[in-house]
């Protein structure tokens, strides 16, 4: 894992190394969290990525998975967001797994927004990171870019249901810093970021900055509201100064520290340390061209076996060279699977 | 007011019922619609679903909910009647937005009494009941059943919060709601008239027992079949397959023939996620120490097992277990329904002792279990859409 980690996210991989240290998880996952052993009792002699086993990513909402080895530590949990009433998904995070994400997210987005060190704005409230033990996904999102920050500010108030900015910790960032980068969950950077609402003067000093937005999250509230992703970048962008941009990555907790933002061509890049298969929803056999279930992997994780997920998310992987330059894998992300609800007689 | 008395052989003596239509050009519309359902089905449907409704039409079933009631319909043109019946007056009806065809099944069974009815259906455009009610409308001819059909049913979608619920409960003189236990106490708490009566048809699962000595090729083409209707979407679907006699090496040998069975035979294919959540639920039932198949396109997932361990309660999931009769009964869910049984002699007395001890509703042929009756969870709550006039002489 280490190796990989040292190397640009976006190369040449070695597909043998890869394979191992994924097997090596598999095992590890075995010998130590009795859930995934149940699962997949026997170790596949898996002979190419593809026969890599996997959990179903709805297993983390109905199990405290957690892989116990030698030198284990456990720092919190992470938690998903559960919309629409679903039940959130749980992920122990160990301390060693934890680092090593925290590397993978900087490398991932250094390629995408450069690694000078800016103030990091935060579209959430101080009082999120105030939960011990859990960790929201919304929190875990915004904390995953610390190490490019040189600063961090967080600029929302949060009164219950409504969630406001708070002009003064803007302002007093951008009066000191020519250029920064915002994060936010999708809808909310949607719903607080619009500075023809502000005060004039606030307004008159964002359209002096360079802004990278980076957002993630769902687009559900958005598309209710007919907003698709060129209103939305316009919006962002005619706010701020020219050489801005928007950044929107994919990303899940039970794929801690592996996030795929969208490239200008618009697909989604495979870092070397994880890997993207489409698999056909009926089958189980891996795709190419054509839609199917995401299947996501990555040496990353050792304190709960989310290194090789199923997901409920379509995708398709597109073959040859991307034009935006970057080697590698690639795959374009469809969305969430249709859920039509289920008809029973009464009782559901 | 009575438009026709309909006189049924009832056990003490002649049982009259009175109607406001004639019952015989009702159910002759009825009868007769099914020539066009059989040439136009709506998309919003499913071929099971019409098909189902199709057959639930016939003169046979649609004289059942009188004849389980009554008695067999008088041929003499009695008039000393040993009992009078008459319908109680509105009946109010809650349906859950994902009720299948409980809705068309109900409006159907309440038309025959000719009391006005206030449906609340589910709010989907697809809801099967509006759906039903919309295409029989336009195809009845004119008569009782089409005057009736338009005249007094009302039907519609309505927001927890709507204050047509207080209306429909301030109104009826029966209310019936399906659905949870929640919704069946927040309508039956709403003000009502005192007299007005309530059924609740809430969360209830079901089984399929078979004993071993009866299982055969076609029980296991059956117990698919009862299965795929509704996996366990459905209140009336066997969750658990009991074969009564077997031990560990029957139910092994029993789950993977029923996957072999389902492999082999077409089936529709499943929805995207409902084969994601098949999957799913297999590893889940994993965790859980069940032996978990599953079958072609994700479509079914068969488990073999032992006793206590826990069930997986997603996806069409349908778990085997063998055992003695006691074991059954112990693991009797508390809100069991339906036991579909393959056993060769149903009446036995066993069987009566051991269902005598359980809160079982219903103890039918597995062909049976999905079917609907005048009969429901326990209450014969068509009976009780009439109320009874003491004759003495």
């Amino acid at each position: 894992m280490r190796s990989m980690l040292d190397r640009p996210p976006y190369g040449a991989r070695d597909d043998a190394e890869f394979l191992a240290e994924m097997k090596r998880l598999d095992e590890h996952h075995r010998r130590g969290c009795p859930v995934y052993a149940a699962v997949h009792p026997q170790a596949r002699c898996a002979e190419s990525i593809e026969q890599i086993p996997f959990l179903h990513i709805g297993m983390f909402k109905h199990f405290d998975l957690r892989t116990n080895f030698r030198g284990a530590s456990f720092a919190r949990t992470l938690r998903s967001s559960a919309t629409s009433g679903t039940m959130p998904s749980r992920i122990a995070l160990d301390l060693e797994s934890s680092k090593a994400q925290s590397e993978s997210t900087q490398a991932i987005l250094q390629d995408f927004i450069g690694d000078e060190r800016r103030p990091l704005v935060i579209l959430d409230s101080s009082k999120s990171l105030r939960a011990r033990g859990e960790i929201s996904a919304r929190v875990a999102a915004a904390m995953s870019l610390r190490s490019l920050a040189s600063e961090m500010r967080f600029v929302l108030e949060v009164d219950g249901e409504s969630e406001a900015m708070a002009f003064s910790a803007l302002e007093e960032v951008i009066e000191a810093h020519a250029s920064i980068v915002v994060y936010g969950f999708t809808s909310i950077l949607w719903k607080v970021w619009n500075p023809v609402d502000w005060p004039e003067a606030l307004s008159r000093k964002v359209s002096n900055t360079r802004i990278d937005f980076v957002h993630s999250g769902g687009w559900k509230k958005l598309e209710a509201e007919r907003v698709d992703r060129s209103t939305f970048d316009t919006r962002l962008l005619a706010s701020c100064a020219r050489g801005s941009r928007v950044t929107d990555y994919y990303g899940l907790v039970e794929q801690a520290g592996i996030i795929y933002p969208l490239c200008s061509e618009g697909f989604r890049h495979v870092p070397i340390w994880a890997e993207v298969l489409v698999r056909d929803p009926f089958t189980g056999a891996t795709v190419t061209g054509e839609s199917g279930q995401l299947h996501l992997l990555n040496v990353l994780a050792k304190g709960a076996p989310y290194h090789s997920v199923l997901t409920e998310d379509l995708g398709r992987v597109v073959e040859g060279p991307c034009p935006c330059g970057r080697i590698g894998r690639r795959f374009e992300l469809i969305g969430r699977m249709p859920r039509a609800e289920l008809r029973g007689c009464a009782n559901v | 007011m009575s438009d026709a008395l309909v006189v049924f052989d009832a056990p003490l003596g002649p049982a009259g019922v009175a109607l406001p239509h004639d019952l015989d050009l009702v159910i002759d519309a009825w009868v007769d619609i099914r020539a066009r359902m059989i040439r136009e089905k709506p998309e919003a449907l499913t071929r099971d679903e019409w098909a189902y409704l199709i057959v639930f039409l016939s003169r046979e079933n649609l004289c059942a909910p009188f004849e389980e009631s009554f008695g067999k319909r008088s041929s003499r043109n009695e008039r000393a009647l040993s009992a009078l019946y008459r319908p109680r007056g509105e009946v109010a009806v809650w349906l859950p937005n994902n009720v299948s065809l409980l809705g068309p099944l109900t409006l159907i069974y309440l038309s025959l009494t000719g009391q006005r009815l206030c449906l609340k259906a589910g709010s989907r455009s697809d809801d099967p009941t509006r759906t039903f009610l919309a295409f029989a409308r336009s195809v009845v001819p004119s008569g009782p059943l089409a005057r009736y059909l338009e005249c007094a049913i009302t039907c519609e979608s309505m927001e927890r919060d709507d204050p047509r619920h207080a209306e429909y409960a301030a109104r009826a003189a029966v209310r019936i709601v399906f659905g949870s236990e929640d919704a069946a106490n927040a309508v039956h708490s709403l003000p009502h008239p005192t007299e007005s009566i309530g059924f609740s048809f809430v969360d209830h699962q079901s089984e399929a027992w078979i004993e071993a000595s009866a299982m055969t090729e076609q029980t296991l083409d059956l117990l698919l079949d009862v299965f795929a209707v509704y996996g366990q979407a459905g209140c009336t679907s066997p969750r658990k397959a009991v074969l009564i006699g077997a031990d560990q090496d029957d139910v092994r040998f029993v789950g993977d023939a029923l996957i072999d069975r389902w492999n082999r035979k077409a089936r529709s294919r499943p929805a995207v996620h409902e084969a994601s959540e098949n999957l799913l639920a297999a590893q889940w039932a994993r965790a859980n120490g069940w032996d978990a198949a599953i079958g072609r396109d994700n479509g079914v997932v068969i488990l073999s097992g032992e006793w206590g361990a826990p069930m997986v309660p997603m996806g069409r999931c349908l778990a085997v277990l063998g055992g003695s009769l006691e074991q059954a009964r112990e693991h009797l869910p508390e809100n069991i329904q339906t036991i579909g049984h393959v056993v060769r002699d149903p009446g036995e007395p066993a069987w009566m002792e051991v269902l005598a001890k359980t809160h079982v509703r219903r103890f039918v042929p597995l062909a049976r279990m999905h079917h609907f009756g005048a009969t429901w969870d326990g209450q014969e709550y068509w009976r009780q859409l009439f109320e009874v006039v003491e004759i003495g002489r």
